[in-house]
């Protein structure tokens, strides 16, 4: 099983490259090789990504995100997984090369440096934990997702103020449709992230006893699930413009990067197994 | 028997000319009856657009044929095409052919690409059928023509991207508001660009339509006209406050909007976009209202940045679009050979020469040396004989349009041949 693992660690980047460069073609070149094998190569993909998942959780006794590049590798997981349902939501596929870019370079990462964690904490095996994570990592995806739809929002909206009619204008959807997906998946990310947040503060009651800790990652954690609720509360109810929300929720995911990078990496805290 | 056309259109004759030569249906269907009753013409279509009059025919003396058509046209529409040489032009064989095909391709259109033509010709087209005067050879001219046409359309970009004014400003509407049918417009004006741009509106969805003017009798007629409500211009700040879309082309000769105004509207509209089409010169709305967050501003300069770009991008793919008439071209030109004798003479000829060779080789053995000599005699002349009347009556059919053509088509199966053009595996299936 390790070598049918090893292999699809390998795969997989590949695989995503393979996507990506399916999608800049389809992006590009409106490559009707492309549009065709496009749909079908992300179905391979994902599925393979789901086989690589289910084979590391049985042969390590554990679900992957026992290290940063097992957890990059769940959360490039979830972007495809969202971003196929996106997909077959709206039909257009001119937005999926800048999403894939994305996953790509989180599975790179991943392959690149992962190793099997052989010792692990026994609170990896607990359900609620689990969910605290996978909630986590959903939370992360959905505002990522956000993120891009945000900055495709931002590139359309002053190439049309701006009389700017090349690429962008031509392939991208309206941007109603694209400040919709960057305000429902930041939605949809917070609701995430406030299950993954009610649930980490329960595991630190249960494990530490206390309510509340100054672990770096929670704080971050926190800063950037307080800059989502500004702009998913913003627009709902103080009428904030599409390009706020935007932009609101760039700083968000900058803050979320901030928090898988460099936290994990330089700072030291009860989440150092994440 | 060769096809002509004689027409004139938007290039060779001005509109006062074109609009004298055109022809309503009901005309096109009782000159085409007309014109194939006798013997000149076998065949005929007649296409008739606000751009272009052309009569499509097949005879045996295209010189006659020109004659005929000429005095036809000057007939029915009382016009002297002599005295100006210059206005209609006549175009024989393939190259009439090619000329169709460049038409329905929206080649020769005065917008390069228009797809409406494609429509026009497809109901020349039925027009033709129902006067019974489009035959064989004209059907599969047409048949050609509709391949060019969509095949154009799909395989290049030569109609994509909005080409006036008036349709930029509505493929802007459609890239910043997803579904129209759900987004309110503003028409302040009732200025013909301003009317128009409303229209191609109403054609992408739009279904709220109010028309705000300074004579409100005037904006209730255009409302009447186009299915929208009036508006007195003394609400023009309420209508700003809730319309997705305005499109202004007042005649005022100071803005009518300023940055002051525009900004304390926009506090009032709770971060919903506002897209304003201000086709107006000079314009109604102030330039730095466009800066102003949540607005789209287009001025007309603005939008012919789009039209430029489209235009640009369009003649770019002629050179594509014009391979694919070539090639359909080719498919025809092929086809109308197979009709000719010489190469269905040949082809039962060496049908013949193959089966009695067969049967020579099968059966000689039971003959002596001298006996095959005779043999090969017998069979030679039995071919000939077969052949000679089979080459008098195809030589009399190809002259033939409709029943002629048949019986070659009848001859090619009977004789179980291949027809040149449908062996073509470059062929493209309709």
């Amino acid at each position: 099983m390790e070598a049918l693992i090893n292999t699809l660690t390998i795969l997989l980047p590949s695989l995503y490259a393979l996507l990506w460069a399916d999608y800049a073609l389809l992006f590009f070149r409106n490559d009707p090789f492309a549009e065709r094998t496009a749909p079908h190569l992300l179905r391979l993909t994902a599925g393979l990504h789901t086989l690589l998942l289910v084979l590391r959780t049985i042969e390590y006794h554990h679900f992957p995100i026992a290290t940063l590049f097992e957890a990059f590798s769940v959360l490039a997981f979830s972007v495809i997984v969202l971003y196929l349902l996106i997909e077959l939501r709206i039909g257009v596929r001119t937005t999926g090369f800048f999403i894939i870019g994305i996953v790509f370079a989180f599975q790179l990462i991943s392959s690149i440096v992962v190793e099997p964690s052989r010792g692990f904490s026994d609170l990896l095996l607990d359900p609620i934990f689990m969910i605290h994570v996978a909630t986590a990592l959903l939370g992360y995806s959905g505002m990522a997702i956000s993120a891009v739809y945000g900055v495709l929002y931002l590139m359309l909206f002053y190439d049309i103020k701006n009389q700017r009619f090349g690429l962008i204008y031509k392939q991208l959807p309206s941007l109603e449709v694209m400040a919709s997906f960057t305000h429902r998946s930041a939605t949809l990310g917070l609701a995430f992230l406030t299950v993954a947040m009610v649930l980490g503060l329960l595991l630190l009651w249960r494990v530490y006893g206390t309510y509340w800790s100054w672990d770096p990652k929670l704080m971050v954690t926190f800063i950037a699930w307080l800059i989502y609720g500004l702009a998913v509360g913003a627009s709902r109810f103080w009428g904030w413009s599409a390009k706020r929300v935007a932009f609101t929720s760039i700083a968000g995911f900058t803050v979320i990067l901030f928090s898988l990078v460099v936290v994990n990496l330089v700072f030291t805290g009860f989440h150092a197994f994440v | 028997m060769d096809l002509i056309v004689v027409g004139m259109n938007h290039r060779t004759a001005p509109l006062e000319v074109r609009e004298r030569v055109n022809f309503t249906e009901d005309e096109i269907r009782e000159t085409l009856e007309y014109a194939t009753q006798g013997e000149t013409l076998a065949e005929a279509i007649l296409l008739s657009t606000c751009n272009r009059t052309e009569f499509y025919g097949l005879s045996n003396d295209n010189g006659t044929a020109e004659m005929y058509i000429r005095k036809l046209i000057a007939r029915k529409k009382d016009i002297d095409l002599a005295a100006q040489p210059g206005y209609a032009y006549t175009l024989t064989r393939h190259e009439s052919v090619r000329h169709l095909l460049r038409v329905t391709a929206g080649l020769d259109s005065l917008i390069l690409g228009e797809s409406q033509i494609l429509g026009q010709v497809r109901r020349a087209h039925e027009l033709s059928l129902e006067s019974h005067a489009c035959g064989h050879v004209l059907n599969r001219v047409l048949q050609s023509a509709v391949a060019v046409g969509k095949r154009v359309r799909n395989e290049t970009q030569i109609g994509a991207g909005a080409v006036s004014v008036a349709s930029a400003a509505s493929e802007l509407a459609g890239k910043i508001f997803e579904d129209l049918s759900t987004h309110s417009v503003l028409l302040i004006g009732v200025g013909e660009m301003g009317a128009l741009t409303a229209r191609h509106l109403i054609e992408r969805g739009v279904k709220k339509l109010t028309i705000s003017n300074r004579t409100f009798s005037k904006a209730e007629e255009l409302a009447r006209a186009l299915g929208g409500t009036a508006l007195p211009l003394d609400r023009l700040e309420e209508a700003l406050g809730t319309a997705a879309i305005v499109i202004s082309s007042t005649g005022s000769t100071i803005p009518i909007v300023d940055h002051r105004t525009m900004r304390s509207i926009l506090g009032r509209r709770g971060g919903r976009p506002i897209y304003i089409i201000d086709v107006a010169v000079p314009r109604d709305f102030e330039a730095t209202i466009g800066r102003l967050d949540g607005v789209f501003l287009h001025a007309i300069d603005d939008l012919n940045v789009l039209v430029d770009r489209n235009i640009e991008k369009r003649r770019s793919e002629i050179s594509q679009a014009e391979t694919i008439v070539e090639q359909e071209l080719e498919h025809f030109m092929s086809w109308r050979s197979s009709r000719s004798a010489t190469p269905l003479i040949k082809k039962i000829h060496e049908r013949l020469e193959e089966l009695r060779a067969q049967e020579i080789s099968r059966h000689k053995k039971r003959f002596c040396l001298e006996d095959r000599n005779q043999l090969e005699l017998l069979t030679e002349s039995l071919v000939k004989k077969i052949l000679h009347p089979l080459m008098y009556h195809v030589r009399e059919w190809s002259d033939e349009s409709d029943l002629g053509s048949l019986r070659i088509d009848t001859l090619y199966k009977a004789f179980d041949l291949e027809q040149s053009d449908e062996n073509d595996p470059h062929r493209k299936p309709r």
